[in-house]
Parts: C-alpha cells; sequence; structure tokens
C-alpha cells in the first residue's frame, strides 16, 4: 500500500499491471505413518521468481515438464496461492485483497484473470449447450443485458474467432465440437469476462500441429481487439518464439522452479546468454541454426535432477557444459543483460568469481 | 430418433415374449409337472376322474391332455390378456392376488431405493469436497462395513432388537388387523409403522455403495478444467456445487439408480419373507413351497417385467438427461 502512495501522479501508467516479487511455491509431501516425525519432503516447484506483466503484453514460458511452469502461470493469475513473496494487481498483493485488506474487491480481480487450459476436453462443461456456457459470463459482467442481445453478442464473437455458422454452433454441446473448435469456445468465454491477463496453460499442445499456428494468430488478433496480456505456457520454445515475436513479448525460460533468462525471443535465440536456453535451442529442431552440431546435446548429463533435492548453486551445474566451481557454490541472480534481456548465469557477469575458479570435472 | 425409440420399445416387447415363454418352459420342467398336486388335490375331495382335467382346465386357462405347443398358446394368450390362472394354494385369481401384493411391494422397494440415492449422494458429495479428512474417512470406513453385511442379516438383526426385545414396531403384515384399509391416518401410520423395519434393513446396506460411487464420481468432476473456470468466473460455491459438479457426477449413478429398483424387487422375496410382509416376494416364496405353479410364474413374470420396464425407462431418458447420449444420431466426428 505504502508503494502506492508514494508514487507520482504519472507512475500509474507505467506500473504493471500484474507485478510478481520473489514468489516461491512449495508443496509439501504427505508423510506416511512411519515418516510421522521426519522433515517433510519438500517440493520447490516455483523457488523465487520475480517477473512484470504490462497491459497488453506477452510473456511467453518455457521450460521442460515439471519446471514449474504452470505453478508460475498459476501464481501469476491467483489460482495457487505462493508459500512466500508477493503477487500484485495493479499494485494491490492478491493475497491480501482476497483477505479483504485491500481498497479493491476481490471478485474484480477474479474475474479480471483467466485461464485457457491444455485439455479442451475437460474444459467445457458436457452438459450445457455452447451459448449456455458463453452466456454464463456475459450475464455476470454484464447483468442488465437482454437475452437477444447476449445471443447477438455470443454470436458475432463465436464468428470472430472463426466458428460459422454461429447459431449452428451456438446450439451445440461440446461433444459435438472438435478440439480446436472447444479451444476456441475455451478462448471465446475467457475474452467475455474482459480480463486484463488470461494464462493459456499449453493451450495449444493439445491441437493438431496444422491449428496451432491459427490458435497462435487468433489470440494474438484478439489480445489486441479486446486489450488483453497473455501468459503463454508452453514446452515449446518455436512455438513459445512465434507468440512472443508477434504479440510483441518476452519469452521466459524456466529450469527446476527458477527463471533462468527472460527476453524478447530474437534476441534469445539468436544469442541466447544461458547454457540451459542453449539446450532448449538444441532440442527444437528448426531452431538449430548450426545443424552440423545438432547431434551432439550442449550439456553434460540427460538426467533432469531432483527437485526434492536440488542441486546447490545454480541449479543447472549439474548439467551444464559450462559450469565451473562457483556454480555449486552460489546461486546467480537475475542480471540485465542489455535492454530487458535478463539471464541468471555468472558468465553474462564479466568480473565474476566464476572466471577465477576451476571448472567442474565429472 | 424416433427410429431408435420404435425400436427400444419393439425390444420390450420381445424381451417380455422371451421371459413367459422360459417361465412358461422352465416350469414345465420341474420336476412333478405343474398339475399333478391339484390333480391329485382334486382327487382327494373326491372330484371324480374324468372331471378332474376340465376342473383343472377351467382353473388354469390349460388343457393338461393338450400338446404341449397348445398350452403354451392358450398360457400366453391368457397372460396377454392379464389372465394368469388361479392360485392353488389361496384359491384366487392370480392377477388379484398379484394386484393387491404389488402397492406393498413397490412401496417398500421405492422408497429405500430413494432414500438409499438420497442419502448415498448427499454423503458422497460431502466426502467428495472433504476428500482426505476425518470425516471423509470415517465414512468410506461406515460405508465398506455396510456393504459388506448382507440385508438379511440387518433384517433379522433389526427385527430381533426393535421388534421383540424392545417392542417398538410389529414383527409381521403390512397393517395392524384391526385397522380398515383406506387413506384415514390410522392406516397411514400403521402402514408407516410395518414398513419402517423392512425399508431400514434395505437401506442401511445400500447406502454405503452409492455414497462411495458418488464420491468416486464426484471427485472426478472436481478435477475437471471447467470447475475451475466457473471458479475463476466468480460464480457462488453453491452454484458449482449443484450445476457443474453435482449434475455430472450423478450421471452415471442414474441408469444405476433404475436397474437397482428392479433388481431389489427380486430381493424382497427374502426380505419379506424375514417380515412376513405379504408382498410381491413374500407369496413367490409361499408358492415355491407350496408347489403352486401358477402364483409361481405370475410373480415371477411380475418381477421381470418391472425390471425390463426399468432398463427401458433408463435408456429412453438417458438421452434427455445427458446431451452426449446421442440415441444413434451422428454429427461432428
Amino acid at each position: 500500500m505504502s508503494r502506492l502512495e508514494n508514487r507520482g501522479p504519472n507512475s500509474v501508467t507505467d506500473e504493471p499491471l500484474i507485478s510478481v516479487e520473489d514468489v516461491k511455491v512449495h508443496f509439501e509431501k504427505e508423510r506416511s505413518l512411519f515418516e510421522m516425525f521426519s522433515e517433510p519432503d519438500v517440493v520447490k516447484a516455483v523457488d523465487g521468481v520475480s517477473v512484470d506483466i504490462g497491459e497488453n503484453d506477452v510473456l511467453a514460458l518455457v521450460g521442460e515438464s515439471g519446471c514449474g511452469k504452470t505453478t508460475l502461470g498459476k501464481t501469476i493469475i491467483g489460482l495457487q496461492k505462493p508459500s512466500a513473496g508477493t503477487i500484485s494487481y495493479r499494485g494491490r498483493d492478491i493475497w491480501e485483497t482476497k483477505a479483504g485488506n485491500t481498497d479493491l474487491s476481490f471478485a474484480d480481480i477474479r474475474s479480471s484473470l483467466q485461464i485457457i487450459h491444455q485439455d479442451p476436453g475437460s474444459s467445457l462443461n458436457p452438459n450445457r449447450r455452447i451459448v449456455e456456457t458463453l452466456s454464463e459470463p456475459i450475464r455476470l459482467t454484464h447483468p442488465a443485458i437482454t437475452a437477444g442481445e447476449r445471443r447477438a453478442r455470443i454470436h458475432s464473437l463465436l464468428e470472430r474467432v472463426g466458428m460459422t455458422p454461429a447459431r449452428d454452433f451456438a446450439s451445440r454441446y461440446p461433444h459435438q465440437l472438435s478440439g480446436g473448435e472447444k479451444q476456441r469456445v475455451a478462448l471465446a468465454r475467457a475474452l467475455l469476462m474482459n480480463p486484463d491477463v488470461i494464462l493459456a496453460d499449453e493451450a495449444i499442445s493439445a491441437l493438431d500441429v496444422s491449428l496451432r499456428v491459427e490458435m497462435m494468430d487468433l489470440m494474438l488478433d484478439l489480445q489486441e481487439e479486446f486489450n488483453t496480456s497473455f501468459v503463454f505456457i508452453s514446452h515449446d520454445l518455436s512455438n513459445a518464439r512465434y507468440f512472443a515475436e508477434h504479440g510483441d513479448g518476452r519469452v521466459g525460460v524456466m529450469y527446476l522452479g527458477n527463471l533462468v533468462e527472460v527476453g524478447p525471443p530474437e534476441q534469445l535465440i539468436t544469442d541466447p546468454q544461458h547454457p540451459y536456453t542453449e539446450v532448449l535451442r538444441w532440442a527444437t529442431p528448426n531452431l538449430a541454426l548450426d545443424a552440423t552440431n545438432a547431434s551432439e546435446p550442449p550439456m553434460r548429463k540427460i538426467d533432469i535432477p531432483d527437485p526434492v533435492n536440488p542441486p546447490s548453486g545454480c541449479r543447472f551445474h549439474t548439467r551444464c557444459p559450462k559450469a565451473r566451481e562457483a556454480c555449486t557454490q552460489l546461486q546467480p541472480e537475475l542480471r540485465e543483460v542489455s535492454d530487458s534481456h535478463q539471464v541468471a548465469c555468472f558468465r553474462s557477469d564479466p568480473d565474476h568469481e566464476y572466471w577465477e575458479s576451476s571448472e567442474l570435472e565429472d | 430418433m424416433g427410429h431408435y425409440y420404435l425400436r427400444r420399445t419393439a425390444r420390450v416387447f420381445v424381451t417380455i415374449w422371451l421371459v413367459a415363454s422360459l417361465s412358461f418352459g422352465l416350469i414345465r420342467l420341474l420336476p412333478g409337472g405343474p398339475f399333478t398336486l391339484l390333480r391329485a388335490n382334486l382327487l382327494r375331495q373326491g372330484v371324480p376322474a374324468s372331471e378332474v382335467d376340465a376342473r383343472i382346465a377351467n382353473l388354469q386357462n390349460i388343457r393338461p391332455n393338450a400338446p404341449l405347443w397348445e398350452q403354451y398358446f392358450d398360457y400366453m394368450f391368457a397372460a396377454a390378456q392379464g389372465n394368469l390362472g388361479t392360485s392353488i394354494s389361496l384359491d384366487e385369481p392370480v392377477s388379484q392376488v398379484i394386484a393387491e401384493a404389488v402397492p406393498w411391494t413397490v412401496f417398500i422397494v421405492l422408497v429405500s431405493t430413494i432414500l438409499i440415492f438420497v442419502f448415498g449422494i448427499l454423503l458422497g458429495a460431502i466426502q467428495a469436497y472433504w476428500e482426505g479428512s476425518r470425516f471423509d474417512q470415517l465414512v468410506s470406513g461406515v460405508s465398506i462395513t455396510l456393504m459388506s453385511v448382507p440385508f438379511y442379516v440387518v433384517a433379522v438383526l433389526a427385527l430381533f432388537v426393535f421388534a421383540y426385545q424392545f417392542g417398538w414396531f410389529p414383527p409381521a403384515g403390512t397393517i395392524g388387523p384391526t385397522v380398515e384399509p383406506g387413506l384415514t391416518p390410522e392406516f397411514v401410520l400403521s402402514a408407516l409403522k410395518h414398513a419402517v423395519l423392512p425399508i431400514f434393513s434395505y437401506t442401511i446396506t445400500g447406502i454405503g455403495g452409492q455414497a462411495l460411487a458418488m464420491r468416486g464420481n464426484s471427485i472426478q468432476v472436481l478435477g475437471n478444467d471447467y470447475v475451475e473456470v466457473a471458479r475463476l468466473r466468480g460464480l457462488s460455491d453453491r452454484r458449482i456445487a449443484t450445476r457443474y459438479v453435482a449434475r455430472n457426477a450423478i450421471l452415471p449413478l442414474y441408469t444405476g439408480f433404475l436397474l437397482l429398483l428392479g433388481f431389489r424387487l427380486g430381493g424382497t422375496v427374502i426380505l419379506e419373507q424375514i417380515f412376513s410382509y405379504p408382498g410381491l416376494g413374500y407369496y413367490m416364496w409361499s408358492a415355491l413351497e407350496s408347489n403352486d405353479y401358477p402364483l409361481m410364474m405370475g410373480t415371477f413374470l411380475v418381477i421381470t417385467i418391472a425390471l425390463v420396464i426399468g432398463v427401458y425407462i433408463a435408456d429412453l431418458t438417458y438421452g434427455i438427461i445427458d446431451p452426449r447420449i446421442s440415441r444413434g444420431e451422428t454429427d461432428a466426428y
């Protein structure tokens, strides 16, 4: 709260929409009867991430399975309560607001942050027609609107997301739609809430490859029209790049609960600063620019470390080909290498003790 | 679509016809044959041997000396007209005995099955919301225990404790001996009092299974993304619980409900015997004991027809309740 008061009159415009500060999400593993008195195993799904999302922004999160990108995404839209750190919406802490301690009502925040899930089959209530599913958000946001107007809005939006004839689609049940069409309905439903941020949690991963670009283009078109920001989660660097590039946003690379590199897609891919980004680039065939080296993975080990017992220091040091002694001791922080390009690697700092320490030997 | 309903309805009649034929055939295969006892009885009563066959034919719509296929047609035509012959042991038309017995059995079965569903669904839904809590564990344990106890064990215990030890409820019959049938308060009260123990023992052993089924379904539905989205839209918990979770979780139980109704009708054979409750099952048992073939066939037929109709209704209405069951129409995909 005090931060808000200290700001000048012009600062409202550059205030981030969502501000994530040093957020940690730890899950405790349930203990069995025999482990009653031992320390519980803690999975650090997200371990100290700070990132800002502005108005009409795109943040594409990439990383391998289990790196915490979905958990971070859900934390950003207030679905997952962080174990530590704060997450604020327009300067108000979301979880404080939920407790009723700020001037904003939680219902406002709630409807401003929406989600599109990965599985189109599970994201629509099988017992409601498309028109019923879509009238619910309108009824919530515009209680005064008549049924006829509601129908007209739904039809025009369905046409807008490429589902024609809208009248026919509106009267269908979800099981009568294809996966791509269901995902379009999910997008339409999220947009009808007039949200500020939509979390697209692997929203295109379940779609046919040929439909992915189309769906991404649709989301980007509507982003401008509806003035929404997207947090786009993907495990495919090329999809993330496409989305962030066309949405004029950033790509964030996650590794074991840490954000290791954030930057504009073009820079991140042509000039990756973090060795892990390099690995991701290598793993994405059409991005491996020098195909001659494509057969050799740019890392020492393929195995992912146990998230319950993450490696000390830099978490990537067990697999990093450039790791040195210093990496096993200290954890690098995100630091700016150029405009809006940040990386958490000692190699970005020419004065770091990393350069003096000895190389790791397997 | 209409085609489907037509086919489905035709199948009901075919099934009932098959069941009737089967009961006719099976009973004729029983040792002694259906009319040996009746013939002996009539002879003992002093009916002249020459008239015995005519009397039997008169009573049972069947000519005992005719070829089997003629007997079969006679029986089927009479049954189609609602004439099921005359009970040998009770000396009353079978259809009349059944008509008097059916309301009591339907009352017990319907009430106990509805109770099972109401309580089972409530318990299961609460368990699902509080998954892993003390309450959930306790109810699951009790449910499994009750599921493994047969209803007739509970029935015998209930009869012993509540009827004989405490004397709270009458041990037998459908209404008190002095009560006149009619829509009077005494009649309703007496009927309820007589039905409490049978309904109780029939219900308590069935709730557990339904609760566990509902719990499983609800937990599965709760994990669906559309429930999370509904929460994100800020819908009230109550609306989510009823319109989103309960509705989708109850659907699979619906067919089970109508099937269970039919199967439990058959279970009354034992239940009504324990409580000397003169319903359908009670008469079926006494018919078996006294070699009363017409009554046996009649009760058997009615119980099976009830089951067939239960499944029929379930099939017809499922498409209305769950849009995903498409009644054979193909759309999309």
